[in-house]
């Protein structure tokens, strides 16, 4: 190791964290480099009054209170876990005794309740009083089966028996997954929004799919993957859907299909299929491909390097004399295993392709820079130039900053080099990191795990893996609020845009590759039909109505002191302003009768068309700095979801297939069952295997052991 | 479920809440900006630590419970909307801390100015920084709560370490 290497390993080495061979190799240096040696006493100085500053900072206590009802619940759930399933609720509902129901209020109240159930400051006066409520609901709890006056002091009147009681404790269930390194980014689902106040919803189209291929992994592997790991757009777009091309001055097209939901019968579903133009093999541009590929130790498993050169391989057969392949390796040290060289001399590729092996630490940043520069060199004019990232991901050492790095990325793809990164490995896959990049670098992601999928990036979609036809690609739909409640897009979280980017050229977006199709799906909720809420916000609002009810009812039946008296009263009012506010993020009722004297306000005549919605599309051409607008109306023709077509059903049973995986609130009546169904009706031809391998998935899914 | 699976539970739990009560309140309260609701979401948490089976968490509690209350309060900053945290509140109510002596003085102004750079940093390696120094957990153990691979933790806290250090000596100048 030399200095700066030693250097990136210092803080580990202080802590301790360094694997035997690399403790050992930093120790070695250590001992002859008085230099490195300075700099280890300064990453340990640093390290100590880390750890004193921050054990000198004023705590945050816990505090009595919550303490004591947190060992209360210990108590209180003496039963196994495994089997544990609210037997109290249970136990409580079939007795139906009318004390079975009040403690049943109770026992709600006080897991989800009254736990919250404090005066929020001033305790120090009058706390006992206090105190002592909870610690009647408490007993009363405990003692449920015997007759203690406190049930009675505390119970709610009958009828007022909150509904809670049949679905207890219905929190974000975010239970750590088993211990794995996989990192995804937190996906909150997008909320259904009002066609009246939001009639605009603005996306930037994404055609990656690394989502369905590491899905896949995992439910072959037999068992569900994370929520944040599915996406539904990635899992609905790796599939191809038979829309038709576009015609002769356009570069893609668009196609609007509207049908009943299937999980939701009084809902519609829109289905948005946009097409890029297809460009024959020999017809494709001249290509200028340089490989990035992680060398370092951790691509050494037989579904890491192995099959990297395997997808190199199978690429190389599809080149001709006009292409042209590099090869960058990065590990500790990074370099050029091959030269630009044209994809005729297949042997000289393929030999350079064979010597590849795996070792050493990665240092991703080095070997981008080269790769570019290479890429540069080498630039065609008017061609395809594109410099594609093999790694699983883990770009530790050397990488100065990732920032540095994304904007590295997104200065080359201005300069016409764009970045395709292909994921490989498993148990250590960095998806947001390598979707970031791509994203930035105009470019796509696809994680390959077996040769398949290889085939599929790098052979079948060649020309849309490497041939853009329209860059920044932008849909905004415009919902007419006369025909449409609400609507809600279904995934395409992270890749939301601004209303207002649509028209800014500056604001960058996805790219539609030749021949490549992209769908979108809205669930829409006709005029008169109510919204299904926001499922946190109505778990939310459940809870502040349970302990307003609470507070009410300790108010009304407890001897309290003023102090007490008056915290309480102020916890009730801050929770009653709460639930104004979660009222409003509510979707209001459509029980108001039309009003006499005032009509619907400001909308236009084209409201009145029957059209539905408009898609508008902006694009600019691979080479074009300005975009160009296209836009789409469509009407609902009222198909029920029976009338659809096979296409429809496939992407919605893929859809339902995600929101059942996510164990999203939106999923209606979607289940794994349901998934089938639907996807049989629509399988259709599949002349590649591809549906049937995910009617296949769906069965593993249904074996999966449930998440916690 | 016997007397004494009842008994062993609440020893579990006891000594699960004595070792991480007050730490998991004050990361919690780190990340929502608010001492009131983070002993909510901590007492969620232990709640829910309640219906666990400990075998199957046989040593990895601190991180488990950690994860738990951190998808919690992100749950919550997301569906404020919230992106930013609000820091800075606990620096303030340090400096107001026990008059000390001369020698610890100077640590403790050192120590302030090392939080004040702490502040600075992104709040991803905040985060990180306080579970390792603070805490105290291992990288593999910060890697299961934040999701973080496990390199890029350990790369996170070198970042994070070395720029501090910068920081601290362009100080000193």
């Amino acid at each position: 190791m030399n200095c700066s290497e030693v250097n990136d390993n210092l803080t580990a080495w202080v802590l301790d964290e360094l694997e035997a061979e690399r403790w050992a190799a930093v120790r070695d240096h250590l001992a002859g480099c008085k230099a490195c040696r300075r700099e280890e006493r300064a990453f340990r100085e640093t390290a100590e009054q880390l750890t004193d500053a921050l054990a000198a900072e004023p705590p945050v206590e816990l505090g009595d209170k919550h303490r004591a009802l947190i060992e209360r619940a210990a108590d209180a759930h003496p039963v196994p876990p495994r089997t544990f399933r609210f037997p109290f609720w249970r136990g409580v509902a079939v007795g139906a005794a009318a004390a079975g129901l009040l403690l049943g209020a109770v026992a709600v109240l006080l897991t989800q309740t009254l736990f919250e159930l404090r005066p929020s400051s001033d305790m120090a006066a009058g706390e006992s009083g206090v105190y002592s409520t909870m610690r009647q609901v408490v007993d009363a709890f405990e003692n449920y089966g015997g007759e203690s006056p406190a049930v009675t002091s505390i119970s709610p009147p009958p009828g007022r028996i909150p509904p809670a009681a049949e679905e207890p404790l219905e929190m974000a269930e975010n239970l750590p997954p088993v211990h794995n390194t996989e990192s995804y980014a937190y996906i909150a689902d997008n909320r259904f929004l009002g066609a009246l106040d939001n009639p605009l919803s603005t996306f930037s189209i994404d055609v990656d799919t690394a989502s369905y291929s590491n899905v896949r992994r995992f439910l072959r592997e037999g068992r569900l993957p994370p929520p944040d790991a599915v996406r539904i757009e990635e899992l609905v777009n790796y599939f191809d859907f038979d829309y038709p091309n576009p015609g002769e001055e356009l570069p893609l097209s668009a196609s609007i299909e509207i049908a009943g939901c299937p999980w939701n019968l009084q809902n519609r579903l829109v289905r948005i299929g946009l097409k890029g133009r297809e460009v024959a093999a020999d017809a494709r541009p001249d290509t200028n491909l340089v490989f990035l590929l992680d060398v370092s130790g951790s691509m050494q498993a037989a579904n890491k390097l192995p099959l990297v050169k395997e997808s190199l391989r199978m690429l190389v057969a599809e080149l001709g004399e006009r292409d042209r392949v590099a090869i960058v390796v990065y590990a500790s040290a990074s370099g050029q295993v091959l030269p630009s060289t044209p994809g005729s001399e297949k042997a000289t590729i393929l030999s350079a392709i064979d010597r590849l092996s795996a070792g050493g630490s990665t240092a991703g940043g080095a070997g981008i820079q080269l790769a570019y520069k290479v890429a540069a060199d080498n630039f065609i004019r008017g061609g395809v130039n594109r410099v594609i990232l093999c790694t699983d991901g883990d770009f530790n050492v050397g990488v100065t900053d990732n920032g540095q790095l994304v904007r590295l990325i997104q200065e080359k793809a201005a300069g016409g080099v764009f970045l395709t990164v292909l994921g490989y490995g498993r148990g250590n896959v960095k998806d947001d990191r390598m979707e970031q990049l791509a994203d930035r670098g105009n470019g796509n992601y696809a994680y390959i795990d077996t040769e398949k999928e290889a085939r599929k990036a790098l052979v079948e979609q060649l020309s849309g893996t490497l041939v853009t036809v329209a860059k920044d690609v932008k849909l905004q739909v415009e919902f007419n609020p006369a025909q449409v409640n609400a609507y809600r897009l279904l995934g395409y979280e992270n890749r939301l845009l601004a209303d207002e980017d649509f028209n800014n050229d500056a604001a960058d977006a996805g790219e539609l590759g030749a021949g490549h199709t992209v769908t979108a799906l809205y669930e829409v909720v006709p005029p008169g039909v109510p919204v299904p809420p926001d499922p946190l916000v109505a778990a939310r609002r459940r809870t502040v109505e349970l302990r307003i009810k609470a507070i009410a009812d300790v108010l009304a039946t407890e001897r309290l002191t003023d102090a007490d008296r008056a915290a309480y009263q102020r916890d009730l009012e801050k929770l009653r302003a709460e639930r104004e506010e979660l009222d409003e993020q509510m979707p209001a009722e459509p029980a108001v009768d039309p009003l006499r004297y005032q009509g619907e306000p400001s909308l236009t005549q084209a409201a009145q068309s029957g059209e539905m919605l408009t898609v508008k599309i902006r694009y600019k051409e691979p080479d074009a700095q300005t975009s160009k607008l296209v836009d789409f109306p469509a009407a609902d023709g009222g198909r029920t979801y029976a009338e659809a077509s096979g296409d429809f059903k496939f992407a919605a049973s893929v859809a339902a297939f995600g929101m059942v995986l996510r164990d999203s609130g939106y999923k209606g009546t979607s289940s794994f069952e349901m998934v089938k169904e639907l996807a049989d009706e629509g399988k259709g031809d599949d002349p590649h295997g591809y549906r049937s391998e995910f009617i296949k998935l769906i069965d593993q899914a249904m074996k999966a052991p449930r998440r916690q | 479920m016997g007397e004494k699976d009842t008994a062993a539970r609440r020893r579990w739990i006891a000594d699960a809440l004595a070792e991480f009560g007050d730490a998991l309140t004050r990361y919690t309260a780190r990340l929502l900006g608010d001492g009131d609701r983070a002993r909510d979401v901590v007492q969620e948490a232990f709640v829910r630590l309640c219906r666990q089976d400990p075998d199957n968490l046989d040593g990895r509690v601190g991180p488990w419970l950690f994860t738990v209350c951190r998808n919690r309060a992100l749950d919550i900053r997301r569906h404020e909307g919230r992106v930013e945290i609000q820091g800075g509140t606990a620096l303030a109510a340090a400096a107001s801390g026990d008059p000390s002596p001369p020698a610890a003085a100077m640590n403790a102004e050192q120590g302030r100015r090392l939080l004040a750079l702490l502040d600075t940093l992104s709040e991803r390696q905040q985060e990180i920084v306080r579970l390792r120094f603070g805490q105290g957990f291992s990288y593999r153990q910060i890697a299961e709560v934040t999701g973080l691979t496990v390199g890029n933790v350990g790369f996170q806290i070198h970042t994070a370490v070395k720029s501090l250090r910068e920081k601290m000596t362009e100080n000193e100048r």
